[in-house]
């Protein structure tokens, strides 16, 4: 039974990570376009991007991951996600990919605006152009300090996958719970705690060296 | 000829004037230090100068030719980045890039700019640092190196893009008493090897030292300007001499 229990969860840890790294692919660099967004001079582009971010960390990813899931079907009365396990994963990667891009926005915003404007005048007076001043001044030191906090969000998303169960994603939790019926027990989902701590511990070593590359400067 | 000419130069952040038709000019070769008390408009007048802030009337003139006119200025970009590259400017707060070696800062902008090739550069960049006594921190980095050095490399850093006019922006003001004179000996040097130089300066006994010529800035307009000798020893104005005696009470 043990071995058949670590099988499952194995398989069901594996939806899990896939979750976790094509959210990451996705929001990441969604999440820089929408900091930009909100920085824009342009207000209706500020105006949208923030309503946005406002919408996106004000309601419950779950419903979120309801509403992406179930609405396109109300409203146009046809599922846009495709049918079977494949249109569920992709309407949760949607959904994830979306809220943590809108998280993510505002943790580069945050560092873009901490770089102070002496950094930019120092590059403008030596006849930089902007971009020149963003990729090759700015744009480090807004790396090193948002490090720490884009380390917490991408912690907590490994645990948040586990929101993918409400639609019927076959990811860790769902494999664990799937025992009780199956079998009558319910160690198979204690035990799922146990993929999530060694993955999150393999997640903080690496942030650790990560940071300390870049503690020759501050 | 001059080198630089400023005429009737006006700015205002909202109702309050901070420059009101300021006109100087410098010949190649002077130093030109600018006193004068806190909020009276020096560093706005040097950031106007150097384009980080735009006055809304006058002109600028660099070695005749009009690049700034306030009344019908539309520069493009690169106009602007190419009417910059007459002036260096040295920062109050150093305004080093941290995560760039005394010697990466130096030849950031030159590489970038393909000034020359960067074999080229990277040889005037440690030359430059010989120049400003830090040829042995070419590696380190800002956090490594004290306020003094600092300021040394961000001389350096201002030197390498060769600027007709290299400005200071109180290059003293943010450092501990005790190593102002490593900064100060730089300038004197750069002085002496006739540097064109503004430098805005609440060093009085220095100013007096280096300076061809001196402006006294209050309330957005020079109240006196001349040879150093005169604007010390001999001021005209009460203003002036009010503003000299509580420099030296301070």
């Amino acid at each position: 039974m043990f071995q058949e229990v670590i099988i499952e969860l194995t398989v069901g840890f594996g939806k899990t990570l896939e979750l976790f790294v094509l959210t990451l692919i996705g929001s990441v660099p969604l999440g820089l376009v929408i900091a930009f967004g909100s920085m824009s001079k342009i207000k209706v582009l500020k105006f949208i991007s923030r309503f946005f971010v406002w919408v996106m960390r004000g309601t419950p990813l779950m419903l979120q991951l309801i509403i992406v899931y179930y609405g396109p079907g109300l409203i146009l009365n046809q599922n846009i996600w495709g049918m079977g396990s494949n249109g569920r994963l992709i309407a949760v990667l949607f959904a994830f990919i979306i809220n943590y891009a809108a998280y993510f926005s505002e943790i580069y915003r945050g560092g873009i605006e901490s770089i102070s404007e002496g950094q930019y005048e120092a590059g403008q007076v030596l006849g930089l152009t902007k971009k020149q001043i963003f990729t090759n001044i700015v744009l480090l030191q807004v790396v090193k300090r948002i490090i720490p906090p884009m380390s917490n969000e991408i912690i907590t998303l490994v645990k948040d996958t586990s929101l993918a169960r409400v639609i019927a994603v076959y990811e860790v939790i769902w494999m664990g719970q799937a025992f009780i019926k199956s079998a009558g027990i319910i160690w198979p989902l204690f035990m799922t705690g146990a993929y999530y701590l060694i993955f999150t511990g393999i997640l903080t070593i690496i942030i650790g060296k990560i940071e300390e590359k870049f503690e020759y400067f501050n | 000829m001059s080198i630089l000419e400023v005429k009737n130069f006006n700015k205002s952040f909202g109702d309050v004037e901070v420059l009101r038709g300021i006109d100087f000019e410098l010949k190649k070769g002077e130093v030109l230090a600018i006193i004068g008390p806190s909020g009276g408009g020096k560093t706005t007048l040097l950031r106007c100068i150097n384009f980080l802030e735009r006055a809304e009337e006058g002109i600028m003139k660099v070695k005749g030719k009009v690049i700034f006119d306030g009344k019908n200025s539309r520069m493009t970009e690169a106009e602007l980045r190419q009417n910059r590259l007459h002036f260096g400017l040295v920062f109050q707060q150093f305004n080093l890039f941290p995560q760039y070696t005394a010697v990466q800062n130096i030849v950031l902008a030159p590489n970038l700019l393909k000034k020359a090739d960067k074999k080229t550069n990277k040889k005037n960049a440690l030359r430059l640092l010989k120049r400003v006594g830090l040829a042995d921190k070419a590696d380190n980095y800002p956090c490594e190196l004290s306020g003094g050095q600092q300021q040394r490399v961000a001389i350096a850093r201002a030197l390498a893009m060769n600027p007709d006019i290299l400005c200071f922006d109180e290059p003293t003001s943010s450092l501990d008493p005790e190593i102002t004179g490593e900064v100060l000996r730089v300038i004197k040097q750069l002085a002496d090897e006739n540097t064109t130089m503004i430098i805005v300066t609440h060093e009085m006994g220095f100013a007096k030292e280096v300076a061809d010529k001196v402006i006294f800035i209050d309330e957005g307009k020079i109240v006196e300007q001349g040879d150093p000798k005169v604007i010390f020893d001999n001021p005209n104005t009460d203003r002036l001499k009010n503003f000299l005696g509580s420099m030296l009470r301070a």
